[in-house]
Order: structure tokens, then sequence, then C-alpha cells
């Protein structure tokens, strides 16, 4: 028995340090990874503050107005543009009965309704 | 083993002599030896012990990490990647609009000593950072300095063509730079800070700990969309009568927050240092103003809840009233008995006096004390003043406050006793941050409900009848109270300068906004007929301002039809006694 103790021991004693060493250096490797990954998130982050604040400088309202106007000719909506969707008047086709013949003659949707439509 | 009475002989276990055979040989140590074998084998085996036992605490240490670590990244790891935070929070708006944030910035600097070629390396940075000359830089690179400033702050872009350029002598320093994306916008509410980030004006320097101290960005209850609407509309006020200032709040009367807050002139926060000091002023919450005929609001809505008056009451306004040597007068006499729906559409300085006459000087400082007139603000900004209060506060003060004259309030103090008129009679405090829609709002009762209601169909027949017709939109069912008051100059009140105002709410059947416009020394123009009252000035700023931010704020234009019962039947016995005072009037003559 006392012949393998010592044996044993020393291979133990090896394969631990040996073992411990190796996860101290993976340790080492991974803390060097995560050191890298911080510092990219902190780039990243970095360039998104940079961008959001872009994406904000270029969507302020007055400029936003201001190209809105000038590119689209929109205008500020009054109040007698604005109407609740239910007060809005059925569309021409939703007031065709589904039994309708949409082929037969005198089934058009009016002059007005297409008006509406358009 | 090699002392001198040691011996060492083959012997078999029994201790007889054995014989050199192939057998295995033993050896027995005896004496000496055999000591300091033992002693060695003691101190293996102490050591041997002292080593299992420290890798067990090792590996016991690995197990407990591996089967029961919380997964945490260990201190040491977060220390080896500094630079996680950015110094300084964002602030953002209601919706997360960024108002202020910080970025990296880098700053060029050069060694000139170290410069190969100043001609070339100065044409080839003027060529890349603007604002820079030729001349300036070759001068700087000339030097005989071991450092100079190129250029602070370089946009990433301006960063990468300098390091494109590859020449030596030239390096960055890192920082950080508060930018304001916004500019002008909201520049009184957000403020500024210096070069160290350190605030210096606004929400700045009133949170400048937190911003300092926390990443989360900090939320102000201000919509970047409503502050636009009111910071334009105050500009083409101020433009259209050649004002020189205005200021304007937009406040929800449901939980005080304020969605915008403007005072023109502005600046840009992102160049404070060349702002002038009237830029930097903040009219809304620094400003102290005698707010004129808007204070009625608060004499009328006193006199109907404490009983003093009722709705069907009225004074005489023939007369003036003489108090020692002031007399008080109505801008646009009637001549006549008017109601209390009249004394306040008309806008009587007269019948107003008298109701403060029935109230009392005692009861109307309780009051105006009670709807947070006679202090400061509780807003979060550092630019808030003391109101001016008459001292000694004799009777003659008690009847000019009660038509807003003998005491000077800010807009944004004026704005919230309103909404504590309109919103069922609880004043509730302003700010400027985000309010959590849980949590339970502690306002303090002012006036009735009833009273509240009252006093919302009266501001709304200001509009549909009286001064502040100009502020209508149709649907929206606004409801206010013009102001017109003469500016204080050397102690004295100066006849060509007022302050013209309106204060309103809307929609009047169910309060739920607030906004109070104020021009600063506007003047008459053709249209107007010369006038430069708060019905020709800032009602029709309301009605724009309304206008615009209701669809914004997701209120729908109602159909007619929508006044209230009490809004209809004051109109119409409002437009009966005027068609027969007028009937009178034309009998008389």
């Amino acid at each position: 028995m006392r012949r393998f103790a010592i044996p044993l021991t020393v291979t133990v004693t090896l394969a631990i340090a040996v073992t411990l060493f190796h996860l101290k250096q993976q340790f080492g490797d991974m803390e060097k990874e995560l050191a890298q990954v911080n510092r990219t998130i902190v780039t990243h982050r970095e360039m998104i503050k940079v961008m959001r604040g872009e994406w904000t400088y270029l969507n302020r309202p007055a400029w936003i107005a201001e190209m809105a106007t000038k590119h689209l000719g929109m205008q500020h909506s009054g109040s007698a543009r604005l109407i609740h969707l239910n007060d809005l008047p059925p569309r021409a086709l939703d007031r065709i009965s589904p039994d309708t013949d949409l082929l037969a003659e005198g089934t058009r949707p009016a002059a007005s309704d297409q008006g509406e439509l358009q | 083993m090699t002392g001198a009475n040691s011996r060492t002989r083959k012997v078999n276990r029994r201790g007889a002599p054995r014989l050199p055979t192939r057998a295995r040989a033993e050896y027995l140590l005896t004496g000496d030896v055999a000591a300091a074998l033992e002693t060695g084998r003691t101190r293996l085996l102490v050591a041997g012990v002292i080593f299992a036992l420290a890798f067990a605490v090792v590996g016991g240490r690995l197990v407990d990490l591996a089967l029961w670590g919380d997964g945490a990244v260990p201190r040491v790891a977060q220390s080896s990647a500094p630079g996680l935070g950015h110094g300084r929070a964002d602030i953002v708006d209601r919706h997360g609009v960024v108002l202020a944030t910080s970025v990296p910035t880098a700053s060029l600097y050069a060694d000139p000593n170290m410069i190969r070629d100043p001609a070339e390396t100065a044409a080839a940075l003027a060529e890349i950072l603007s604002g820079e000359s030729y001349d300036e830089i070759f001068g700087k690179l000339s030097s005989d300095r071991d450092f100079v400033w190129i250029k602070r702050n370089l946009t990433p872009r301006d960063q990468h063509a300098v390091n494109s350029l590859g020449f030596p002598g030239l390096d960055f320093r890192h920082g950080v730079q508060r930018i304001y994306p916004n500019r002008n916008l909201a520049a009184h509410v957000v403020g500024f800070s210096n070069i160290d980030t350190k605030g210096l004006a606004g929400i700045e320097r009133a949170f400048d700990k937190t911003l300092k101290t926390s990443d989360a960005p900090l939320r102000l209850s201000l919509d970047v969309r409503v502050q636009h609407v009111l910071t334009e509309e105050l500009a083409a006020a101020m433009q259209t009568f050649d004002a020189v200032g205005a200021a304007g709040v937009v406040l929800d009367v449901r939980n005080g927050e304020t969605l915008a807050m403007a005072s023109l002139p502005d600046f840009d926060p992102n160049q404070a240092r060349v702002a002038s000091a009237d830029q930097r002023f903040n009219r809304a919450s620094l400003g102290l103003y005698e707010m004129g005929s808007v204070f009625k609001i608060f004499t009328t809505a006193q006199a109907l809840d404490s009983g003093a008056v009722k709705l069907n009451d009225g004074f005489d306004t023939s007369k003036p009233i003489r108090v020692a040597r002031y007399t008080i007068n109505d801008y646009k006499p009637k001549n006549r008995r008017l109601s209390i729906p009249e004394i306040f559409i008309y806008s009587s300085n007269i019948g107003t006096a008298h109701m403060a006459m029935e109230i009392g000087t005692r009861a109307q400082q309780d009051f105006l004390s009670g709807l947070g007139l006679t202090r400061e603000t509780g807003i979060e900004l550092g630019e808030v003043s003391p109101p001016l209060l008459p001292s000694p506060w004799r009777e003659i003060n008690t009847l000019t406050i009660s038509y807003g004259h003998g005491i000077a309030v800010s807009p944004i103090q004026v704005a919230s006793a309103v909404s504590a008129i309109v919103n069922g009679g609880e004043l509730i405090a302003p700010t400027l941050l985000r309010r959590d829609p849980e949590e339970p709002l502690a306002g303090e009762r002012v006036i009735s409900e009833a009273t509240s209601r009252v006093m919302g169909d009266l501001m709304r027949l200001v509009v549909r009848q009286g001064t502040g017709r100009k502020a209508d939109s149709k649907g929206y069912l606004v409801g206010g109270k013009t102001g017109t008051s003469d500016k204080l100059v050397k102690g004295r009140y100066a006849r060509n300068k007022r302050m013209a105002s309106f204060v309103g709410a809307f929609p009047m059947n169910d309060p739920r906004y607030v906004v109070l416009i104020m021009v600063d020394e506007p003047k008459g123009t053709k249209e107007t007929h010369n006038y430069a009252t708060g019905g020709w000035v800032a009602a029709p700023a309301m009605r724009n301002v309304v206008e615009r931010i209701a669809p914004i704020l997701g209120i729908a234009p109602a159909a007619d039809g929508f006044e209230t019962e009490t809004s209809e039947r004051l109109l119409r016995r409002t437009l009966k006694r005027a068609q027969l005072a007028k009937a009178q009037r034309i009998a008389a003559n």
C-alpha cells in the first residue's frame, strides 16, 4: 500500500497543479477576453450615444416642420380636418350588398362616391 | 546515515542475516539514521497534510463556484474594464427624446518640436478642420512650445480624417462633451453645463448631483412637440407685435406635469457662453410680472366659493371707486350694473374690486396663499423668484390685487393656480419631472368642485362672448381670461409698455391642459387697430397653440352641442342682458 501512496500522491499533486495552472491560464485568457468585450461594449455604447444625438438633431421638430413645408407642402391641420374614425362615411364598396352582382350594370359606385375614395 | 556509530546491514524480517539471493533485499535502519528518516517522514506527512488541506480548500471553492456561483462578474474583471459609465446621465423628454447627452470627444493637440513640416501639416489640417485657418494652425505648429491645442472637441469624422493623415507630433486627448441636440428648444428648462460638465443652469444645475451619480436618464415631463409648438407661436406673436419677449407654459391640470415651458428670446445651450443675460433669463419662472385681469379668475372663484357673492348677484360699475388717492376705473366701462358673469367676461375692474371688498383682506391673503401665489414655486429649477407682495397689505392693495395689480408673480405660478381652479379645485404642485402614473397625488383643496365647474363655465364664456373671443378654437372648447397690465418702469407705470397675457384651459367640458401665453411689450398693429391688449395679442396665440397641440395630446375636437348646460345658460342670459342694455341705451338717446 505504502508503495503506491507516494507515487499516487505525487501524481495527484502534479495533476492538480497542472489543472490549476491550466485553469489559471484559462482564467487569465477569459479575463482578457472579458476586458476586450467590455471595451467593445463601451465603444458601441459611445457610438450609439453619438448616433442618438445625431438622430435627435436631425429630428428636431423645427427642422422636420421646415422640411415638411418646403418639400411636401404640408400645413398645420386645423380642427376641421380631424374627425373620429367612427364618423367617417362608409366606403363606397361597403355600401354594396354582398349579394349584388358586381358585373351587373348600374352597381358601380356613383361618381360622388368615387370622389370620396380619392 | 553516515554517523560513526551507525551501521547498515542486510537482514531478514526475523533479524537473521540473509543470504544475497535473488529475493528482494530489505534494510533495517537503526540509530541516528533511523531517527533522521523518521523525522523526515513526519515532516513530509505534515507538509502533505497541509498541501492536501490547501488543495481541498481550493477544490472546495471551485466546486462552490461551479455549482452555487451567482454568475456575477468578479470585481477584478469589472475593474479591468473601466469607462462603462459616461460621467453624466442623459436628460430626456417624457417620450425619451434626448434633450441633453454626453458624448465622447477627442481634442487635437500637437507637439511642435516633433512636427517635420509645419506648412504641410497646417495645410492638411486646415482642409479637415472647419473653422480653423491655415495661418492660425501654422502659427501654432511653428511655435517653440511643447504643447499646443489645435482644436477642442473634434467630431468623430474629423478625428478619423486627422488619424488617417498619420503625421507625427499630432495626438488626441479624450474627454466627454455635453451636447444639446435640440438646440434652443427648452433651453431655459434643460439649462447648460460648463466644459467640465458641471451644471450651471436649469435642470442641469438643479439635478447636478443626480446626473453625475446615475446612469439612468432623467425623464422630464416636457413633450418636445408641444414645446416646439409653444415656442413657435410665441415667436410668431413676438414678431407680429414687435415685442421684446414672451413666455408660455402648458400644464397638465390632473397631475401638475409641465408639458412645455418657453421663454423668448432664448439661446443655444451648446453655445451658452455667447448668450446675453436677456437670452438666458427665464421669463416663465424667474420673471415676476403683474398679470393684470388674469387675477380676476382667483377673485371671482374666491367670492363664489366663500359665498361672498352668488352667480346672480351684481354690482354697479357706472361709478369709479375712490380709495385714498387712488381711483379704480374700467378699461372699457359698461356704465351699468353688471352681473358676476358680466363682470368677469367684460373684465370690469370696478366690479371685481367690489367683490374683493366683500371678501376682505385677510381672506384674500389666505386664498392666494392657498393657491401658492404668495410663496416661491416649488418647481425643480434654481431660476425661480419669490413673488413681490405689498407690505403692508392695505385695503387699497386688496382692491388692486383683485384685478392683478400690486402683486408680481411668475407665469408658472399663475398657470399652476389656474390649474387648481379648473381641475376640480385641488392645487397640485407643478413639476418638470415625469410623474409615475401609479403614484398617488396629494392635492390641496382650494375651492369646491361645484365652484370649479362654475369657473370653467365662466372662463368658457369669456372666450364665447367676452374679451377672449380670439382664443376660440372650433371644437376644442377653449376657456380662459385675458390680462393686460402696464409695466413698472422705475417705480411708475409706463403707459406704452404693457404685458399682454392669456391664461386658459381646454377642453372646458373636461379640462385637461392649462396654457399660459404672455407677450412682453407688444405694439399694436393696423390689424389690431393699434390695440396691444391680451385679447388682441395673446388670445390668437392661445388659439393657434391649442389647435396644434390638441391633436398631439390626443384631444379630439368636440362636435357642436358639447358645451355644458351652465355655459349655454350663462351665454343666453348674458346675451339677453346685453341686448336689454343696448335697447335702454338707444331709448335714452
